[in-house]
């Protein structure tokens, strides 16, 4: 990793491996963590705000103060530029605010007033995240998400934990408005776990809205003609997936703490114990949101699956469009994981873990890791997303106790091998090979030889054979 | 079951789900292992056939060369367990779901590994097509991949002519 400013390379030197190495203490003093390294200089996670002028000794004032290297692309002015956007002033009074244009769509994504809207919500860290979400999730702006620009604002907003709750300040509650005291309104868990502990509706009735939206872009295709990635629709539905599969992460670990259900996490957490109330919304909400992605979501990322499977099958020689359609089942499949990574091991059923095996395993068979661009094959889900679910399922696929019958297990490793051996297959509907071993030697067993067309396809002759 | 000429057989799930029987892979250092180690008898399917006096299924049993053939019907109940089989190295078909891999007869087959997939001289040659590989063998400084794809395939005939 490069740590070093890229305008200014030699700002931090090669140093010795251990020596970068982080030693986390506790202040008592501070209440808070203490982080050294690099022969024990103190180390911060953002710019020093008290740099000074190395040539004339004085302290930068704060607007010329640089920026963190990645700064978030939900602060208010990422997309302003200077000067600096503080409050909502700064924003009406801004001639011209960007629309996010997108090349290859005529006209700006945003008009100047849903622009207005989104960047004064901005300006508010503490509240914006329940405005943002309903603002995409109301008046039809779910297809405005086919902005990448306003895709990272809305992740932003959603899963940056924004400014950190000291233990001192634990249960202070601001007396003025606006407060004198800024470190006031932040949180100890980041604000989408405080937004959901303070006020679960806020956050889960919009994302039901966004999702129920996002379905509603289903054209019937999955790629444009001629297109080498989804069509805009599939790519709005399966961004809308991962944004509700991962608040789902953070609704399934608030219940499953509560119930002391949590594998890892078992001791109370600070300013996080949920009430009757609030428990049984977040229960309530996670219901409805697993009802729609387990259902109709699921059911629509299979029936892409099949689609995709006909037209491969249609083709079998164009080699461009199976490595195409085999890039983008590998996204479907990523995709269809997510949707399963809260499931319980009681929840378990035949038809979810043929998902899960089948699913994988089509990944580490199909798909080409670390590739660098999407053109050349990279997710839409961060692969070590996908790593860390698979952590998360295969202890409760392995110990699941229907795994130790004889029934399911064929027909959950069946599946699997079926999905993980055809060119793009989803498992449900495009089962149209069983495989035939013969017994041979004794104790070998063997693939016959008569092998079908499309597992041909990826594997060569000679290996089929054998 | 051999109906199609092309090998799709569009039957049902249930039907196919119950083709192979896998079994457990023993031993402390083969959790979550699973490998089809034996197939249905093809007595079963022998019998039904004299049974019923059915020609038909006569028929595909010896279209099969007389070979051990599935008994697609046939199959665990929910109260079967499942069989345990030792870890020989010669198992056909393994899947392991520690890490979700597929191994065919001893070989994994894979998408081929990034840091050759994205060489340059690789992508010269194949481009940016997703390419499954087969890893035949692996030694300090070498490692040996069969391309197993069309891509390869074409590849050797445009070298061959």
């Amino acid at each position: 990793m490069n740590y070093s400013d890229p305008e200014n390379p030699r700002d931090c030197p090669a140093v010795a491996r251990m020596d970068a190495q982080l030693k986390w203490g506790w202040s008592e003093e501070e209440k808070g963590y203490n982080v050294t390294s690099f022969g024990g200089q103190t180390i911060r996670c953002r710019p020093d705000p008290k740099k000074t002028d190395p040539v004339t000794g004085r302290t930068i004032p704060p607007d010329l103060l640089p920026t963190h290297r990645y700064p978030s692309t939900a602060t208010p002015g990422f997309y302003l530029g200077k000067p600096p956007v503080k409050t909502e002033d700064d924003v009406v009074y801004r001639p011209n605010l960007p629309g996010f244009d997108l090349a290859g769509v005529p006209g700006a994504i945003l008009s100047q007033r849903d622009s207005e809207l989104l960047i004064s919500f901005l300006t508010a860290p503490y509240i914006r995240l329940p405005l943002v979400l309903a603002f995409f999730a109301s008046d039809d702006r779910v297809h405005k998400l086919q902005s990448p620009k306003l895709k990272g604002i809305l992740d932003s907003v959603l899963f940056e934990p924004g400014r950190y709750l000291r233990l001192t300040a634990t249960g202070v509650i601001p007396a003025m408005v606006p407060t004198q005291h800024p470190s006031l309104l932040a949180s100890s868990h980041g604000l989408l776990a405080n937004e959901l502990h303070k006020a679960p509706d806020n956050v889960l009735r919009p994302l039901a809205a966004l999702l129920t939206g996002a379905l509603a872009l289903d054209t019937g295709a999955v790629c444009d003609v001629g297109g080498t990635d989804f069509n805009t629709g599939v790519d709005i539905i399966l961004y809308v997936t991962r944004l509700a599969a991962r608040v789902d992460n953070y609704v399934n670990f608030l219940v499953d703490h509560h119930h002391k259900r949590h594998r890892c996490v078992d001791v109370p957490l600070r300013d996080l114990a949920l009430s009757e109330g609030t428990l049984a919304a977040l229960e309530h909400g996670l219901a409805a949101l697993r009802e729609t992605m387990q259902g109709e979501l699921a059911e629509l990322l299979e029936e892409y699956l099949m689609r995709l499977d006909k037209e491969t099958a249609g083709h079998p020689g164009d080699e461009k469009l199976i490595d195409r359609n085999s890039r983008l089942a590998a996204d479907l499949h990523a995709h269809r994981l997510l949707l399963l990574r809260n499931v319980h091991q009681e929840e378990l059923t035949p038809d979810t873990a043929k998902v899960l095996i089948g699913s994988f395993v089509y990944l580490t068979t199909r798909h080409t890791w670390n590739k660098a661009a999407r053109k050349a094959g990279r997710l839409l889900v961060p692969e070590t997303e996908i790593y860390e679910l698979l952590t998360v399922v295969r202890r409760r696929l392995i110990t699941w106790p229907l795994l130790k019958k004889q029934r399911t297990l064929d027909r959950v490793l069946q599946t699997a091998l079926q999905v993980s051996s055809s060119s793009i297959s989803t498992g449900r509907w495009t089962l149209r090979w069983t495989p035939r071993w013969t017994q041979r030697n004794g104790h070998q067993y063997l693939l016959e030889e008569r092998v079908p067309l499309h597992f041909s396809g990826w594997l060569s002759p000679d290996l089929a054979s054998r | 079951m051999s109906s199609s000429t092309t090998g799709s057989l569009r039957t049902s799930a249930a039907v196919l789900d119950a083709a192979n029987r896998w079994s457990v892979i023993g031993g402390h250092h083969s959790v979550g292992r699973f490998a089809v180690a034996s197939t249905r008898t093809v007595a079963s399917v022998d019998q039904a056939a004299v049974a019923s006096n059915d020609k038909t299924k006569d028929k595909d049993a010896r279209a099969d060369g007389g070979l051990k053939t599935i008994a697609a019907d046939g199959g665990g109940s929910d109260d079967e367990a499942v069989e345990e089989v030792a870890d020989t190295g010669q198992l056909g078909v393994e899947m392991d779901l520690q890490i979700g891999q597929m191994t065919l007869r001893s070989k994994h087959l894979s998408a081929l590994e990034s840091k050759v997939a994205n060489h340059c001289d690789v992508k010269l040659i194949f481009g940016d097509a997703t390419m499954q590989a087969s890893l035949l063998e692996k030694a300090e400084h070498r490692t040996r991949y069969k391309l197993a794809s069309t891509v390869a395939a074409r590849l050797t005939c445009l070298r061959r002519s």
